[in-house]
């Protein structure tokens, strides 16, 4: 985990432009807020996010049959109306997902949640190549 | 300077390990200047595995042997401690001090550490 990349950043700093890797699990609520939060903070610091990366256990929040006890924040919901307010992607890892029960078709054929994308670990690179910071969580 | 680094540090069975190897796999594929460190349990991803035994990272032999892919970086503290050297694992590795180890992590542009302690509870 790398937060440490983000509270470095001088307030005044010119805009880059972030990929960021969710590898923890939606049962982690606490994980989870400070992942949403540290995208917000991000984003109003005018940085660019240039996609959301869901790997390893985060493949889970891509499940569309998620659901959240009651008392706990919808983190699934959270992650789909940052994306669609500030028009960056969710991207699931397909290969990863399928090991964790994410079949990367929307229903019926699979359960991927509307709003994300199955990619590939090539996009994801290629994508991080061209990016000037990585944030993991 | 790699452009990025990945870090192990769990046992081969972890599924960080496996999931570490594709991406690094994937991303030597695509002519990335990486570096791969191990350090604590993970310089046994690094260990040949018995014939009939689990062996997820089997395909990391690709990496030298298809992709010229040289840079394995193993700590010398760690392989120590597992009692291990250079002749036992199954490619070829550049044993450094942690120290130095730590320096090649911090020149890198990127820095993704597969060390999930338990991808379950995370």
């Amino acid at each position: 985990m790398q937060p440490s990349a983000i509270s470095s950043q001088p307030a005044d700093s010119p805009s880059q432009s972030f990929v960021v890797m969710i590898e923890h699990a939606p049962t982690n609520t606490e994980l989870g807020l400070q992942a949403l939060e540290q995208v917000r903070n991000l984003i109003a610091a005018q940085h660019r996010i240039e996609q959301v990366f869901f790997y390893a256990a985060g493949v889970l929040y891509a499940n569309c049959f998620l659901e959240f006890p009651s008392g706990l924040p919808n983190l699934q919901q959270e992650w789909l109306q940052l994306s669609e307010q500030h028009g960056f992607p969710l991207v699931v890892c397909a290969t990863v997902g399928s090991q964790y029960g994410v079949n990367a078709l929307p229903l019926p054929d699979g359960n991927l949640q509307a709003g994300f994308a199955a990619g590939g670990l090539a996009e994801f690179i290629s994508t991080l190549s061209s990016a000037d910071q990585f944030v993991q969580l | 300077m790699a452009k990025i680094a990945f870090v192990f540090n769990q046992l081969p069975l972890h599924a960080s390990a496996r999931q570490g190897l594709d991406m690094l796999m994937m991303a030597v594929s695509l002519d990335q200047a990486c570096v791969a460190c191990y350090e604590g349990n993970a310089v046994w991803q690094l260990v040949p595995v018995a014939d009939g035994q689990p062996d997820p990272l089997k395909k990391i032999q690709m990496l030298p042997d298809l992709f010229d892919f040289t840079d394995f970086y193993v700590c010398a503290e760690s392989l120590a401690q597992a009692e291990l050297n250079a002749a036992d694992l199954r490619v070829p590795v550049q044993i450094v001090p942690r120290s130095e180890l730590n320096q090649i992590l911090s020149a890198s542009q990127h820095l993704i550490r597969f060390n999930q302690s338990d991808l379950c509870l995370k």
